[in-house]
C-alpha cells in the first residue's frame, strides 16, 4: 500500500539515495564481503588489504564521487555519497577510501600515486595549541590540502605509527583520515563545500557503524538464551533495542542534515552523539561479552568515539580564523 | 494510504510555497500571541487555538494534502510540513481540532464512504465540527483492544453503551471517533468497529476530570443506549482494529502528522527556554540548551527524511516508528531544563510544562508500549 507513495523533496539535498547509488552500493558491498567480512578478530586491522585497494582503484571506485553525487554545486547527490559512507562505516575497512574519493571529487586531476598506501589527510587546526585528531586514534600531521583554485597538493607525510595503538582501547587503524580544509571566499572554513561534505561523510560513517552495531545486537538478542528464553524476549531488553533503533535512525538523519550545509557541524555532532548511544547500549545488551574484545564491538565503538571527538573538538575550537586558510 | 499519495514538488515549488506561507503568517498571526505565549492562561490558549483553526482554514492552509472537492489543497505532505516548519518559526499555536484533522479526517479519507467524506471532511477543515477521540476506558488504556464499550447491532445501526475516559475536549466536540465492541463473541482484535458518533444527542453525559496541571480538558464520557446509524460506521463491521492499531499504516500517518504539530509547539518552548537561560544569565545551562537545540534539529530532519522514505513501506515504517518516542521525551527534557533555570518570571510556565509533558509518554499508547511495538514489528524480536 505504501509503495504507491512517492517521496517529496524538501530541500536541494535528496532525502533518499538514487536507484543508481543503491546498485553501486550493493556492488561495493560484495567487493567488501569478498575481502573483508566486518571485523571480529583482534588482528583484523593488521590484515593485508592491498588486494581490496587494488580492486577499488582499478575498478574505478575511487572516482565514485565524480560519478554519483557529481553535482556538487547544489549538493543534490551528496545523499548518494552518504549512503556509501554508511556502508563504509558498517565494514570499517582500514583503507582511506572515503578520503581519497572526496579528494578526487574536489580535485579530479589529483595524482594519488603517492597515496596508494594509506596517507593522512586532515583538517589543519591552528591556534589554541591543538593537535589535529585522527578518528582512529593517534596523531598526525597535515599531508594534503585542497585549494579551490590551485587544486590539491600532496604534502610530506607526518610521522605516523599506524602499528602502535594510540591507547589500550582498541587498535588504531592505519588510516589517517579525513578531509581537506578549504576556505571559501569569506575565509570561513565552516562554510566551504569541502568542509560540509567531509563532516557529513564522517557522520555517515558513524551512522553506518551504529547501524551495524544495531544489527549485530539484534542477532545476539535473538540467539542468546538466558533464563530459558532468548534475551530479546524480555521487555527490558526490547526497550534497549528500540532505543538503539531510534538512535541509529537519528544518526542517519543527522548526517543528511549535515549534508545540506545548514549548520553542518551541529548536525554532525548530534548524529555522532546518537551513534555513541547506540554503542553504549550495544554493550549493555551483550552483557559481559560486550565488555570484551571478543565480538569486535570495540572497533565500531572506537570508530564512533573517534569521529565524535573529532567533530566535537572542531565544534569547540572551530571559530572563524581558528582554522588555517589553506589557500595561503 | 491513498490520501497520502504524494504529489511531487520541485525544490523551487516548495520554496515558493514556503515564501507564501511565511508572508501569510506575518500578516495573519496576531503579534500579541507570540508576546504572551508564556503568560497566557490555559483557557486563553484554548481560545486562541480555536480561533487559529478558523484563520488557517480561511487562509487556505487547512487540509493541504486533502482533495480539493472536500475543501483541501491537494498538495503533498512536503508542503504540509513546510507549513508547519514556518508555523514553528512564527510561534503559531497548535490546532484545536487535532482529532478531526489528524486522526478522523485521514481515516475517513482512506476508509470512508463517499457520503461520509462529503458530510464530514469539509466541516473538519472549516472548524465547524470539533472532534474528540473515544478510545481509552477505565479498563483499557494502552491495552486498547480491551475496550468494553458495546455497540449492539439494531435495525439501521447500533445502540452504544459504555464509558470512555481521559477524553480531551469531549465537552466542546460535536463528533467522536469512537472505538466500540460490535461483536460479543468474536476474538480480540476482530470484535471492534469505529463509529463516527454525534455528540449532541440524548444519552451522552460528559463530565470533566481535573488533570495534574489543574486544567479540566479531560473528560469522562458516558454513553447510555445511544443510537448511531450504520452510515456512521467507518469501514467494515468488526474492522475497527485495523483502523486504530499502532503498527498499522493509518496510525503511522496520524503519528507523522502529530509529530508535525508537536514540532511547532516544541519550537516555541525551546525558544522560550533559550530566552530564559539568556535573561537569567544561567551560563551553566547553555551547553544543555545547545544539545536540546541539536536534538530538535534531529527531529526536524528526521521528519524530512521520513517524508523522503515514504516510497518504500519498509523504510517508512523504520523511520516513522521512532518519531513519537523521540519528540515526547525530548520535550520532557526541555521541560526539565526549563525548571532548572529557576527563571523568576517564568516559574509557572515551566512548572506547567513539566507537568503537562508527563502526558506525552502516556497518551495514545505509553512509551513502553511504543518500544514493544518497535522491537517486535520493526526489529523482529520474539514476542
Amino acid at each position: 500500500m505504501m509503495a504507491r507513495m512517492r517521496a517529496p523533496n524538501l530541500t536541494q539535498l535528496s532525502m533518499t539515495p538514487t536507484a543508481e547509488c543503491l546498485v553501486a552500493s550493493r556492488e561495493l558491498e560484495s567487493l567488501l564481503i569478498r575481502y573483508a567480512a566486518p571485523p571480529v578478530r583482534d588482528d583484523w586491522f593488521a590484515s593485508d588489504f592491498s588486494g581490496l585497494w587494488r580492486d577499488l582503484s582499478e575498478g574505478g571506485w575511487l572516482e565514485l564521487g565524480n560519478e554519483i553525487g557529481a553535482d556538487n554545486v547544489t549538493g543534490t547527490d551528496l545523499r548518494d555519497l552518504l549512503e556509501i559512507g554508511m556502508l563504509w562505516g558498517r565494514y570499517l575497512v582500514p583503507l582511506p577510501f572515503i578520503e581519497t574519493m572526496l579528494l578526487r571529487r574536489w580535485s579530479p586531476s589529483i595524482s594519488l600515486k603517492t597515496e596508494v598506501r594509506p596517507a593522512p589527510v586532515t583538517y589543519e587546526i591552528v591556534g589554541g595549541g591543538l593537535d589535529a585528531v585522527i578518528p582512529h586514534g593517534g596523531r598526525f600531521e597535515v599531508v594534503a590540502q585542497v585549494d579551490r583554485v590551485a587544486g590539491a597538493t600532496i604534502l610530506q607525510a607526518g610521522s605516523i605509527r599506524p602499528d602502535v595503538p594510540a591507547d589500550m582501547f582498541a587498535p588504531s587503524l592505519p588510516v589517517q583520515v579525513v578531509a581537506v580544509a578549504s576556505s571559501n571566499d569569506s575565509g570561513h572554513l565552516g562554510f566551504s563545500t569541502e568542509f560540509t561534505e567531509s563532516i557529513a561523510l564522517l557522520a555517515a560513517e558513524a551512522a553506518g557503524a551504529a547501524q551495524e552495531l544495531l544489527q549485530r545486537t539484534i542477532r545476539y538478542a535473538v540467539d542468546r538464551v538466558a533464563f530459558g528464553r532468548p534475551v530479546g524476549q524480555f521487555q527490558a531488553v526490547k526497550h534497549l533495542l528500540a532505543n538503539m533503533h531510534r538512535d541509529a535512525e537519528l544518526a542517519l538523519s543527522g548526517s543528511v542534515w549535515a549534508g545540506t550545509g545548514s549548520n553542518p557541524l551541529a548536525a554532525a555532532v548530534a548524529a555522532t552523539r546518537a551513534a555513541r548511544r547506540v554503542g553504549s547500549t550495544s554493550v549493555q545488551v551483550h552483557g559481559g561479552i560486550g565488555f570484551t574484545w571478543e565480538l569486535g564491538l570495540h572497533y565500531y565503538i572506537r570508530h564512533i568515539l573517534a569521529i565524535d571527538s573529532l567533530l566535537s573538538r572542531l565544534g569547540t575550537d572551530l571559530v572563524p580564523g581558528n582554522l588555517n586558510r589553506v589557500s595561503h | 494510504v491513498s490520501h497520502a499519495e504524494q504529489k511531487l514538488a520541485s525544490a523551487e515549488e516548495l520554496e515558493e510555497f514556503r515564501a507564501a506561507v511565511r508572508a501569510w503568517l506575518s500578516t495573519n498571526l496576531p503579534r500579541e500571541w507570540g508576546e504572551t505565549n508564556s503568560t497566557a492562561d490555559q483557557s486563553q490558549l484554548i481560545e486562541r487555538r480555536r480561533l487559529w483553526d478558523r484563520v488557517v482554514w480561511e487562509g487556505g492552509y487547512a487540509g493541504i494534502t486533502w482533495p480539493t472537492i472536500y475543501g483541501g489543497r491537494e498538495l503533498g505532505l512536503a508542503q504540509e510540513f513546510v507549513f508547519h516548519e514556518e508555523a514553528a518559526v512564527a510561534h503559531a499555536p497548535e490546532p484545536l481540532n487535532i482529532i478531526g484533522l489528524h486522526l478522523a479526517g485521514p481515516a475517513i479519507l482512506d476508509a470512508g464512504s463517499e457520503d461520509q467524506k462529503r458530510r464530514f471532511l469539509p466541516r473538519i477543515l472549516s472548524a465547524e465540527d470539533l472532534w474528540c477521540e473515544g478510545f481509552s476506558e477505565p479498563g483499557a488504556g494502552s491495552d486498547l483492544a480491551a475496550v468494553t464499550t458495546t455497540a449492539t447491532p439494531v435495525e439501521g445501526g447500533y445502540r452504544v453503551t459504555g464509558q470512555k475516559t481521559w477524553t480531551s475536549f469531549a465537552d466542546l466536540a460535536s463528533r467522536c471517533y469512537l472505538l466500540a465492541r460490535t461483536d460479543a463473541r468474536a476474538a480480540r482484535h476482530h470484535n471492534v468497529s469505529v463509529l463516527l458518533i454525534d455528540m449532541h444527542q440524548p444519552g451522552i453525559v460528559v463530565t470533566p476530570i481535573r488533570e495534574i496541571t489543574g486544567a479540566r480538558h479531560f473528560t469522562d464520557v458516558f454513553f447510555d443506549d445511544v443510537f448511531v446509524s450504520e452510515d456512521d460506521r467507518l469501514g467494515p463491521e468488526n474492522g475497527g482494529w485495523e483502523l486504530v492499531t499502532l503498527g498499522g499504516l493509518r496510525r503511522q500517518m496520524t503519528g507523522l502528522l502529530d509529530s508535525f504539530r508537536r514540532y511547532v509547539a516544541m519550537k516555541t518552548v525551546l525558544d522560550q527556554l533559550r530566552q530564559c537561560v539568556n535573561e537569567c544569565s544561567r551560563h551553566g545551562l547553555i551547553a544543555e540548551v545547545e544539545v536540546l537545540e541539536q536534538d530538535m534539529g534531529l527531529l526536524q530532519w528526521h521528519i524530512r527524511r521520513t517524508l523522503g522514505s515514504m516510497a518504500t513501506a519498509n523504510g517508512w515504517q523504520k523511520s516513522s516508528s521512532i518519531l513519537r518516542i523521540w519528540w515526547s521525551e525530548l520535550w520532557q527534557r526541555m521541560a526539565e531544563t526549563g525548571l532548572s533555570v529557576h527563571c523568576p518570571a517564568h516559574q509557572d510556565y515551566w512548572r506547567l510544562q513539566y507537568l503537562q509533558t508527563m502526558a506525552w509518554t502516556i497518551a495514545g499508547a505509553s512509551a513502553q508500549l511504543q518500544r514493544n511495538v518497535i522491537a517486535e514489528r520493526v526489529l523482529g524480536l520474539p514476542r
